[in-house]
């Protein structure tokens, strides 16, 4: 058991034994607080109580950018199908957004770059559909808005261990 | 030339000296009692590890740290001393780990060490190792004597608790 012994209603040191210390000074089973903790003479109270999560909103506008940095396997999933028409594609097009895309370490969804270049492709009805990838076809505003939706998951992100927003 | 166990240097026991006695304490308070033909005393003390961070908000936690240890070669001018090993602070869920407890002989004091109070990013971190005992790794608990707990996070777990402290008496 933890025993805390009490100097000026503060904890000055925590021992853990099985029996009340007999050495001098006010001795207090504690539980888990430790030196620097307040008693009352019944409670122990943290001095640096647990500060509740703060969880983010989708919705907030200064939410931490990191949170729409997705790495490129995820980026490329968004595409389904038509990743692979967009890859094998001989269009000029095609082929410019396949270089802006592959070999970066992540894709910022927010990058007013990449509607720029899916509003060409719906412009231009590209990619072409590709039998060799039964599916696929156009770019449409539905894929473009499944593509840039700016909710991610943890599997998503490029940066790992934020607290998913809600 | 027989310098008997005195230190002719800086008083105490001469490095050499061999103890009459050793006396080793890893948990809870009493009192030590010298023996009675005992002139000198070294004592090594080490204080409890604290404890580790935790906390859901954070990307990283820190894990706690490891306490320093402290010699004291003082003469025997009492018949006895009091003492207390120093417990590993605790985890605390959702905050700062506690702050590991000091261990004392008498007056003497290793001061226990004070919890992280800031979180980095870049991943969970395990408690330090003391070298008398081995750190957390992430949300466990420390262990040997002196190490820091592990920190952790996600869903507010507990980081790991330090492991307690140490004192080893040798009477010349």
């Amino acid at each position: 058991m933890r025993y805390a012994l009490i100097q000026g209603g503060i904890v000055a040191n925590v021992v853990e034994q099985e029996s009340l210390p007999t050495i001098p000074g006010q001795w207090v089973a504690c539980g888990n607080a430790g030196p620097g903790w307040l008693y009352d003479g019944a409670h122990f109270i943290n001095p640096n109580p647990p500060v509740a999560p703060v969880i983010p909103a989708w919705s907030d506008l200064a939410l931490n950018p990191e949170y729409h940095w997705i790495d490129t396997g995820p980026w490329r999933d968004r595409f389904g199908i038509d990743w692979l028409a967009i890859t094998s594609s001989s269009n000029e097009l095609c082929k410019a957004a396949a270089q802006l895309w592959i070999d970066r370490k992540y894709i910022n969804l927010k990058d007013a770059r990449n509607a720029q270049v899916l509003d060409a492709m719906i412009a231009t009805s590209q990619p072409a559909a590709n039998v060799l990838f039964d599916g696929s076809g156009p770019m449409t505003v539905d894929k473009k808005n499944a593509i840039l939706n700016p909710v991610t998951t943890e599997y998503e992100r490029h940066v790992k261990g934020m607290v998913q927003p809600s | 030339m027989n310098q008997g166990i005195l230190n002719p240097y800086g008083g105490g026991p001469a490095p050499s000296a061999t103890p009459i006695r050793v006396t080793q304490y890893t948990s809870g308070t009493g009192t030590f009692t010298p023996l009675p033909r005992t002139k000198w005393i070294r004592a090594f003390l080490l204080a409890g590890g604290s404890g580790g961070n935790s906390t859901g908000a954070a990307q990283a936690c820190l894990g706690g740290f490891a306490a320093s240890p402290v010699v004291f070669v003082f003469q025997k001018l009492e018949a006895s001393y009091a003492y207390a090993v120093g417990a590993g602070g605790t985890g605390v869920s959702g905050g700062c780990g506690n702050d590991g407890g000091s261990t004392t002989l008498g007056t003497r004091t290793a001061y226990g060490p004070k919890a992280p109070v800031t979180n980095p990013t870049g991943g969970m971190q395990p408690g330090e190792s003391s070298g008398y005992g081995g750190g957390g790794d992430t949300g466990a608990n420390a262990t040997g004597f002196g190490a820091g707990g592990g920190g952790t996070n996600g869903g507010n777990t507990t980081g790991g608790t330090g492991s307690g402290g140490l004192i080893i008496i040798e009477e010349y």
